[in-house]
């Protein structure tokens, strides 16, 4: 009995160390915890089947005695809905095929720019306050690289940070680690944007409290630094905030780009020449 | 006696199985705040009815199993399980002692403790957790413990686990 309580304390501190190594692995290494999870959570699968199993089966009795008269109108309605959902398709394949063109017009309209353009797919969004990124369906397989930029359909989105073979991490501009070069366009004024960590602000740092700027202005990259391409736009300023204490403006923009909710976005070659 | 110490680890094991099953049970949104945490309940009464038996590894190892079916950070269910099982057996022969209300209350505060060791894990993660139901658990938890008691003392005696 006196020899079971430092045996007890021990036991604790030994299994506690080995839960807080765990944890720490998991949060340093989330992808190999969850496929470590889940290939144990197989062996429960039996488990949470047999929790499911009356569930189900009590759906599928219900399903037995539904009325026929309910299914014979059910057939009906799904009938209707055929006719209407095939008129719909029509309309689709008309619409793929003038999607076809005009994606052909801007893969033309690109090269005669000489800067190259690719299509690419959201893969994941990782939106928390410490991370902003996205996943794309480009890797170093087409070209992809370290460091260029990103656009979609409204602006620029951010930059390529990581490339694989057939991945590629985009740090997002909204990113707390993410500053984009910008010029104002109604004062030529340049500066830089910087992440907030929401997706819906940038902000416009180290600017005094003299400078020309007003709501709504329309602020575009400048290129300087040689990351982002010239001319496509950033964001709109919302919203400036004079502090008496500080001795810089608190500036509010907001991102041009819907950066969490863009499907394709566009992977941008900058022109050699214009570049460097 | 082997073969008993076998079929007592058997029926132990089992119950444990159905605490897991009730805890992963789905269940109406509105409820799942108030959902006793079964396992835990299972664990410290064979922690408390059989200390010789049922330790801090068995507690460690069906907190693990949880951490696993709920999806939440390895070790971190098991952690809070481990720990509270060893106030459990630390105090075990105070507890034996206690009337039933008494041992509702004390309940009341190790499932508490367990609850803010469960946020406090997921708060340093990053997480945001909603402290709206932060009572719900334990509470409901505490009033089915005399039932619980009941139950398991008639597993024990029935089987003769101790």
């Amino acid at each position: 009995m006196f020899s079971r309580k430092p045996i007890l304390g021990l036991r604790l501190f030994i299994v506690a160390l080995l839960s807080i190594a765990m944890m720490l692995w998991e949060i340093h290494y989330p992808e190999e915890g969850e496929k470590l999870s889940s290939n144990i959570s197989l062996v429960f699968t039996p488990l949470v089947d047999s929790i499911n199993a009356p569930f189900s089966f009590f759906d599928k009795v219900a399903k037995n005695f539904e009325a026929r008269k309910a299914l014979l109108q059910e057939n009906q309605t799904l009938q209707a809905q055929v006719l209407i959902l095939q008129g719909e398709l029509q309309k689709l394949k008309s619409l793929q095929a003038e999607n076809k063109t005009l994606r052909g017009l801007l893969q033309s309209a690109a090269q005669s720019h000489h800067v190259r353009l690719m299509v690419a797919s959201v893969m994941a969004i990782q939106a928390n306050p410490f991370h902003q990124e996205i996943m794309l369906d480009k890797g170093s397989h087409d070209d992809v690289f370290v460091g260029q930029a990103v656009l979609d359909a409204h602006g620029i989105m951010g930059q390529v940070i990581d490339v694989s073979l057939y991945n590629s991490r985009v740090l997002l501009l909204t990113d707390p680690q993410s500053g984009v070069p910008i010029q104002d366009n109604r004062t030529g004024l340049h500066g830089i944007l910087m992440g907030d960590g929401n997706s819906d602000v940038l902000r416009w740092v180290n600017v005094p409290p003299t400078v020309d700027i007003k709501i709504g202005d329309e602020l575009v990259s400048s290129g300087l630094g040689g990351h982002y391409p010239v001319g496509y736009p950033v964001g709109t300023v919302v919203n400036i905030n004079r502090h008496t204490d500080d001795q810089f403006l608190d500036i509010e923009v907001a991102p041009s780009a819907k950066m969490e909710s863009s499907v394709q976005v566009l992977l941008v070659w900058p022109d050699k020449k214009s570049a460097r | 006696m082997n073969a008993l110490r076998l079929s007592g680890w058997g029926i132990i094991i089992f119950t444990l199985i159905v605490g897991l099953l009730l805890m992963i049970l789905p269940l109406p949104h509105w409820a799942m705040a108030f959902r006793p945490a079964w396992l835990l309940l299972i664990m410290i009464y064979w922690s408390i009815a059989l200390p010789h038996r049922v330790g801090i590894l068995t507690a460690w190892s069906s907190g693990l199993v949880l951490d696993i079916l709920q999806g939440t950070l390895l070790g971190e269910n098991a952690l809070a399980f481990a720990l509270i099982v060893y106030i459990s057996l630390k105090m075990h022969r105070q507890f034996r002692l206690f009337s039933l209300l008494m041992q509702s209350v004390s309940l009341f505060f190790l499932l508490l403790l367990n609850q803010l060791l469960l946020f406090w894990l997921q708060g340093l993660q990053g997480q945001t957790v909603s402290v709206k139901w932060f009572l719900g658990p334990p509470l409901v938890s505490a009033c089915l413990w005399p039932w619980i008691f009941f139950v398991l003392t008639d597993c024990l005696r029935r089987y003769r686990l101790y």
